[in-house]
């Protein structure tokens, strides 16, 4: 049973002082699905997103990611266990070309060491150059074209910011893919084309991917699962339709922040 | 272009170094312009006087100023990594001096060789210079700044003053306060002469080593893995986590990298100046640090560009004869451009203007 | 520079901290500590109410010169069984350098000074080494309550001290309370500058460049010696100054290069960066038989040989006064084979003799007192040693004796060796104070 389970959070809390951001909260994804997470702003869906990263360590409760319990675990061994995200502020390596950036997505998955950083030996310089080619491959594959790979991070636009975010986050080659709001700032168009991406990424790539999202047609559309958060506790689950359904979302949520 | 370690995200948190931030009214740049100009023209004059004298000085000065560069850049990893300013940097420096010291001269008897068995010693004292100044630097991160990652700015900094003291204070426990010295390492025979002035083998030995050194550095920090990790890490180092990077290494390797070329540096100093002493980089480390910040601090090619602009400096101050202020005023004219540069493009040469910030 | 002036607080607060430990392992002599000197200053030597004191640099490259006259001057007090007329006296030899600079250190000097002021006993200083320290301790106890401390230098230098010399209020500003406390006994300046331009002329020298460490002794020097170089008709290509902290001077020598000089003299102190400045102008202008070499008494030094090694072969030093090792008169003659026998050395440093001769400068102005400090002060002017250690001299009206023999040495196989002494004639000396 447990099996199907690839993440499996039990009684997760989190405070910040006396702010309860995350309310023991009990919360499971299967693996190969697409789950939304939703709530109004100031929820805690971010804070949620960062205890199963590892940027924050839960008060109380325990994770457990692929079978491991994942609290405590720095947050680069969680990555290479297979945990990618996004940003919901864009947080690129500005001064990086896309390319650049992609590349350092495939640290954890590169393995020559700090010598052999400094003596580049052709074994090196072919692991570079093998690097450099699943990296482009990354990019179109997220929709970038290849002239923007040479620019620098921050002087792309915003719709190809956030390619090379995912881009990046698909980099590490996770299991689990966390992306925090990520049509926030697109058009209507943009927006279905990236649900159309979101579904043949999973199919491609066997991913199992964890949404934030506020717009609800995107929800409705991609995810085979919602769990609804307001003032860190979980209100609501079930598919999009019970959720959607459901009185007490629709007064803590929906009531508040229109669906667009 | 490319080598910068820092980002342009990031120059809002950092401390700009701009003493007049928006001062760029077209009187100052006609200032900016003028003076320029005038410095133009005094080397140009200076060169026209006594073109042999000025060539000389010219080669002078990039064999200091390459010395320089390699110290510059160990200020400028740490700087764009930590936001720290790593005082001891300038006393692993010294370091790197004293232990080819020992190891070249006192062990190896290297003044008592030449031709390939110099080489040979030369080059084990380089390595081990540059391995102990590396694991030194790291050991000085893991020991003093790890844990004040977090803390308050001003601790770090203490602690970096705290550390230059401990690690030049060791030094004149090991090797005491006076100088070591010794004969010429390097053949000084004339590789070619000006005006009946000799160009020395020596000098060009230094760039030999000096060059590759800062060209593979760069490419170690622009195309390996852990020199992306290292730069990713300097410009965000919780997105630098999440793509499963170990920061804490990463930041011991801007150490290690820093610190080996310190060492290379204080290698580079014995073997061609031949003499050390415990308060060397005290000066070395003080021109070395303005030179990163001159460049544009965390930018690596303006750390290596500062440098070689302060070795020229220093030497067209002293070399040139032609209504030239004296050596006396070097440090003076150093903190001059300094501020000047720093009115003028607060970023440093090379680093992010103001007007491309976001 | 602030830059330059944070560099040294740090330093100093560095050096504070090594001298602690020093101090704090230093051996006792004997006796206590006398009450209001600084830890700088030894345990007390010898026994009685009064206190004499030396001053000099006790680390660093001056260490080995200086102890010899602190031994000199307790060898001179043990033959008097530390009684100088009706006074018996202790004495203390106090430091004034810092391990971390390796030389004088002004603070330090300050910090002496005053705490001298604060012991009403005290007779008298022999002391300093460095006339910059001299220029800082002088003033001080010249207004210490009861009469100005005597002081008696071995081996200050510098004509302003006792003289005018050109700057502005020397040597008024030495003395504010009109009182005159301070003689020396080495030979000033303007002598060995005046010696140092005779002996280029003497070796068919022309064209001379000169180079200074800009400190008050150097550039002193430096200046003595430009005027009576012209004075003698010799061309002074320049007189610049050499920047102690640089890390090497090839444009430097490469600027002078473009001059043809024959002849470099060097005015200032090996401790500044001195073996660097010797290698490169060997390296850049060839050794010293191509183009001369000659340096002030700051060089006479064992590290000069040791910094600089072969590049230093065949440079010229100069020193103020005689070799001690070739004293010739029968007083000097005896002090040498005493101080031997006492020490178990054989080489005298340069200025051991002097400092014998200091404290005897002294000890005959105390004699003659009625044992106030205002009284030796008055006689320690216009003395008469006609059976001296250093020779026959009298101390002049502004304290200053009235040799002015200076020797010029040559490196050698790494020694510093004496070569002949030259005495320039007393208008050559006026010439060079200007
Ligand atoms: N590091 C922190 N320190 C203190 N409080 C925090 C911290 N991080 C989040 N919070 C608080 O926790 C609560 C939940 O924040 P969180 O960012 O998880 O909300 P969210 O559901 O992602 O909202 P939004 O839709 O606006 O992104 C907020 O009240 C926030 O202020
Ligand atoms: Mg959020």
């Amino acid at each position: 049973m447990t099996d199907e389970l690839l993440v499996d959070a039990r009684s997760v809390r989190k405070e910040f002082g006396g702010l309860v951001a995350c309310n023991d909260i009990d919360f499971t994804v299967e693996r190969g699905s697409i789950v939304s997470l939703i709530g109004p702003n100031g929820a805690g869906k971010t804070t949620f997103f960062n205890m199963l990263t590892g940027s924050y360590t839960p008060t109380a409760g325990e994770i457990v990611f692929d079978g491991r319990d994942i609290v405590g675990l720095p947050q680069h061994k969680i990555t290479a266990l297979g945990i990618g995200r996004t940003f919901q502020n864009i947080r690129l390596f500005g001064a990086m070309t896309a390319l650049e950036n992609v590349l350092v997505g495939m640290h954890a998955r590169l393995d020559s060491g700090l010598f052999r950083s400094l003596f580049r030996t052709p074994l090196q310089r072919r692991e570079e150059r093998q690097g450099r080619a699943q990296a482009r491959e990354l990019l179109a594959y997220c929709g970038l074209s290849p002239r923007a790979e040479r620019q620098y991070a921050r002087h792309l636009a915003y719709g190809d910011q956030r390619r090379v975010e995912i881009a990046r986050a698909l980099a590490t080659d996770p299991k689990l893919l966390l992306l925090d709001e990520p049509t926030a700032g697109m058009n209507p168009r943009e927006t279905n084309a990236f649900v159309d991406f979101v579904r043949k990424a999973r199919e491609d790539r066997g991913l199992t991917v964890l949404l934030i999202e506020h717009d609800m047609r995107v929800v409705v559309q991609v995810s085979e699962r919602v769990t609804v958060l307001d003032y860190g506790e979980k209100i609501a689950e079930g598919t999009p339709d019970e959720v959607t359904a459901d009185e007490r979302v629709r007064s803590a949520y929906l009531g508040t922040k229109p669906v667009a | 272009m490319g080598t910068s370690v820092g980002t342009a995200a990031e120059t809002s948190r950092r401390p700009s170094f701009a003493l007049v931030p928006r001062l760029r009214s077209r009187a100052v740049a006609v200032v900016g312009i003028l003076l320029l100009a005038l410095v133009a023209f005094w080397l140009v004059e200076n060169a026209v006087h006594d073109i042999r004298q000025f060539a000389l000085v010219s080669l002078n000065g990039i064999t200091n100023g390459s010395i320089y560069a390699l110290v510059a850049i160990g200020y400028t990893l740490v700087y764009g990594i930590l936001e720290l300013i790593n005082f001891a940097h300038g006393d692993v420096f010294s370091w790197g001096a004293m232990i080819t010291y020992s190891v070249a001269i006192s062990w190896l008897g290297a003044s008592g060789h030449s031709g390939i068995a110099l080489f040979g010693i030369l080059a084990v004292g380089l390595v081990c210079a540059a391995l102990f100044c590396a694991t030194l630097n790291m050991a000085v991160e893991r020991v003093a700044y790890r844990r004040l990652r977090n803390a308050p700015r001003l601790a770090p900094l203490i602690t970096a003053i705290g550390m230059s003291f401990v690690l030049s204070n060791l030094i004149a426990v090991v090797y005491g306060f006076n100088y070591v010295s010794s004969e010429p390492l390097l053949p000084r025979g004339a590789l070619f002469t000006i005006g009946g002035q000799a160009y020395g083998w020596d000098k060009l030995i230094v760039l030999l080593i000096t060059v590759p050194t800062l060209v593979s550095l760069m490419i170690v920090v622009k195309r390996t893995r852990w020199g992306k990790a290292m730069r990713a890490t300097a410009q965000n180092r919780d997105a630098a986590r999440l793509m499963g990077i170990d920061v804490d290494r990463a930041i011991a390797f801007a150490f290690g990298l820093g610190g080996a070329l310190a060492g290379i540096g204080g290698f580079v100093y014995l073997v061609y100046f031949t003499q050390g002493r415990f308060d060397l980089g005290f000066r070395i480390g003080l021109f070395a640090f303005t030179a990163a910040v001159l460049g544009g601090i965390g930018n690596i090619l303006g750390a290596a560009l500062g440098g070689y602009l302060i070795g020229f400096i220093e030497n067209y101050n002293s070399g040139l004869t032609w209504h030239a202020p004296g050596p006396s005023w070097t440090e003076s004219l150093v903190f001059i451009l300094l501020i000047l540069i720093l009115v003028f493009r607060p970023h440093g040469l090379l680093g992010e203007s103001l007007s491309t910030r976001s | 520079m602030s830059m330059r002036k944070l560099g040294s607080i740090l330093l100093l607060a560095g050096a504070t901290a090594v001298l602690a430990t020093a101090a704090a392992s230093a051996g006792p002599l004997s006796g206590k500590r006398i009450a209001g000197l600084p830890n700088t200053c030894s345990k007390p030597v010898g026994h009685g109410k009064y206190v004499i004191a030396s001053d000099f640099p006790l680390q660093g490259s001056l260490r080995p010169l200086s102890v010899q006259m602190v031994e000199a001057v307790k060898l001179e007090l043990k033959k008097m069984h530390y009684k100088i007329g009706k006074y018996s006296v202790q004495f203390v030899s106090c430091d004034d350098s810092t391990a971390a600079k390796g030389s004088w250190d002004p603070q330090t000097c300050t910090n002496n000074a005053n705490s001298y002021k604060s012991v009403t006993n005290l007779l008298g200083v022999i002391g300093t080494y460095n006339s910059g320290c001299a220029e800082i301790i002088a003033p001080i106890i010249n207004r210490a309550p009861g009469g100005g401390i005597p002081m008696v230098s071995p081996a200050n230098t510098y004509v302003g001290l006792t003289k005018k010399s050109g700057v502005a209020g020397e040597p008024q500003k030495y003395f504010p309370t009109g009182k005159r406390n301070y003689a020396r006994v080495a030979v000033p300046d303007n002598f060995q500058g005046a010696a140092d331009a005779l002996y280029l002329k003497h070796r068919h020298i022309k064209r001379v460049y000169v180079l200074n460490d800009a400190e008050a002794y150097g550039l002193g020097i430096a200046n003595n010696f430009v005027r009576a170089a012209k004075k003698l008709g010799l061309t002074v290509l320049g007189n610049s100054k050499w920047d102690a902290s640089q890390p090497n001077y090839q444009s430097l020598y490469q600027g002078i290069a473009s001059k043809h000089p024959q002849a470099i003299f060097l005015a200032g102190i090996v401790s500044n960066n001195g073996g660097q400045l010797i290698k490169d102008k060997v390296s850049v202008l060839g050794n010293n038989t191509k183009v001369l070499l000659l340096a002030s008494d700051g060089f006479n030094d064992s590290a000069t040989p040791k910094d600089a090694g072969n590049s230093a072969a065949g440079m010229f030093i100069t020193i103020g006064g005689s070799d001690p090792n070739k004293l010739s008169n029968p007083t000097g003659r005896a002090f040498v084979k005493a101080f031997r026998k006492a020490y178990h050395v054989k080489h005298l440093e340069a200025y051991t003799a002097y400092a014998g001769q200091a404290l005897l400068v002294l000890a005959h102005a105390i004699n003659k007192s009625d044992g106030s400090r205002l009284s030796i002060d008055k006689h320690l002017f216009k003395q008469k040693f006609p059976k001296g250690i250093i020779g026959s001299f009298k101390i002049d009206s502004s304290g200053d004796p009235s040799l002015g023999g200076v020797t010029v040495d040559v490196v050698k196989h790494g020694n510093i060796k004496a070569v002949t002494t030259v005495n320039p004639p007393l208008s050559l000396a006026k010439a060079a104070l200007g």
